[in-house]
């Protein structure tokens, strides 16, 4: 056996066979809710009565951003990668421990780290795919609403998010090869992401926060970008989820290379 | 050289020496049956042939290819079947053959024709498009063959491949691993059902804490030991080893 491994194509089917699946349909309603509220639902939500509503009048002190703050900076589209995100990757290596695959799968002439890879850039692919497929169809649902929005500042502030998409998916691949439960390791992911993201969006609220603030990329972030939507973030927003993120990607890796299976 | 050479081999878990300077050759075209008890280094053996377990010291080579250092151009000549191992369950036979195929460097056309021709082989084709989860441990056992067999790999690593069969499957497992020796491939299989080694192999290998003590063809070794069957060689071997 000569040939070489046909990476674009292992990973395409892996990619599928996230998109289409349960965690594929979770994570794609979770995009759809989130257009729907962008678009639709801004009104209602941001009234005084409601979640969104409360945490719009508490930390956002730029009323004219108001759709800025619910969509991108507040909570909907944050949240929504921050939860989507990790469903594509929380198992993908302690689920092919536990469920014993491993041992098949890298028996293939495929080194560790190209594993490693064909999973990360497979789970980033189908959050990609469903991320933007609701995103850039639901633009021409929000910005009727939205009449300020132009649709290169959507589009790069939604790269961003998908950015810290990306920052999420290595986080949660190094749980996911440190861990040797699937339980654990979908905790942990989803835990550490609210420790994360968490102090940042209540940073204002005590001292304590404002400290732990500054484990978060989002409070070096803010040094380095624009909050005003009809520009759209800067790239030192992106070159810094990416810096934050490679050092995950990186300790993953290495974690994994040197392992007894 | 042999189609597996291994000189020197040593793994060292935490407390435990799996492996304390393992020698063994497997001349191309041979079945091997590699005995020994439970804990003896059977599967860390296999392990480290593949790359999922990295050896401490010492030398593996699989057709002249170091295993060690080159495992991707290594495994390139290898099916491995774990001792225990799974499957996607919601997939069908063939969609994780090709999966597997297309991840050993084949190409979609060729994993396909080589499905129908192993599937033939090994009595799977009437479940090739049912869902794994639906087929019994026989049949699963049969995916697990065919996944190691799809690149047509001139080396097969099989650890305890007949163990929790039936008489029936344990046959058809044997006869296929003869099969395979019959056509030039070399077969290492690790077990301790001595009675399948007495069937199919060629030369018989018996290790013991993480040493080889005993080797040759089965007929070899009964007169060497005086012994009725292997199963009493290798109990002289084991308790004196």
């Amino acid at each position: 056996m000569d040939s070489k491994v046909n990476f674009p194509v292992i990973v395409w089917k892996r990619t599928m066979n996230l998109i289409f699946s349960i965690r594929g349909l979770i994570a794609l309603l979770m995009s759809i809710y989130m257009v729907i509220a962008g678009a639709y639902l801004i009104d209602v939500l941001m009234e005084s009565s409601t979640v969104y509503g409360e945490l719009i009048t508490l930390f956002n002190n730029r009323p004219d951003m108001q759709f800025q703050w619910f969509f991108f900076d507040g909570a909907l589209m944050k949240l929504v990668t921050i939860f989507t995100a990790p469903l594509f990757i929380f198992d993908a290596v302690s689920g092919d421990k536990k469920g014993e695959r491993i041992g098949i799968l890298l028996s293939r002439p495929i080194t560790r780290t190209q594993y490693m890879l064909i999973n990360l850039v497979s789970a980033t692919l189908a959050f990609g795919i469903l991320f933007f497929g609701t995103l850039i169809p639901g633009y021409f649902a929000i910005q009727p609403q939205v009449p300020e929005l132009t649709a290169g500042a959507y589009l790069a502030t939604c790269s961003l998010m998908f950015l810290l998409g990306f920052f999420v998916l290595c986080v949660a691949l190094l749980i996911s090869t440190i861990s040797k439960s699937n339980l654990i390791s979908f905790i942990i992911a989803f835990g550490m992401f609210s420790f994360l993201m968490l102090p940042n969006a209540v940073k204002y609220n005590s001292d304590a926060f404002m400290s732990l603030s500054k484990i978060t990329p989002h409070y070096y972030a803010s040094y380095f970008t624009t909050h005003d939507i009809t520009a759209g973030y800067f790239v030192g927003y992106a070159v810094i989820i990416v810096l934050f993120a490679l050092p995950f990607l990186a300790l993953a890796i290495m974690k994994f290379r040197n392992e007894d299976l | 050289m042999g189609a597996i050479d291994i000189r020197g081999l040593k793994k060292d878990y935490k407390d435990v020496q799996a492996l304390r300077g393992l020698d063994l050759s497997v001349e191309a075209g041979q079945v091997y049956g590699f005995c020994g008890p439970n804990g003896a280094g059977k599967s860390t053996t296999l392990k480290i042939l593949v790359g999922l377990v990295f050896a401490t010291g010492g030398e593996a080579s699989l057709k002249g290819i170091d295993a060690i250092n080159n495992g991707v151009e290594a495994r390139k000549h290898i099916g491995y079947l774990p001792e225990s191992y799974g499957m996607p369950n919601s997939d069908t036979p063939r969609k994780f053959l090709t999966y597997m195929g297309i991840l050993s460097g084949m190409s979609k056309d060729v994993v396909s024709k080589r499905i129908e021709e192993i599937a033939k082989e090994i009595n799977l084709t009437d479940n090739l498009d049912r869902k794994i989860k639906t087929l019994s441990k026989g049949n699963k056992q049969r995916i697990g063959i065919a996944q190691a067999l799809i690149h047509d790999p001139d080396i097969l690593l099989f650890d305890e491949p007949t163990t929790g069969l039936d008489p029936l499957g344990r046959n058809e497992v044997l006869d296929a691993m003869k099969a395979f020796a019959n056509r030039g491939k070399t077969v290492l299989f690790s077990t301790h059902i001595l009675s399948d080694v007495e069937k199919i192999c060629d030369t018989v290998g018996i290790i013991h804490n993480g040493l080889l003590i005993e080797q040759g063809s089965p007929e070899e070794l009964r007169k060497k030991h005086g012994a009725k069957d292997l199963d009493e060689v290798f109990l002289k071997v084991a308790k004196h080893g």
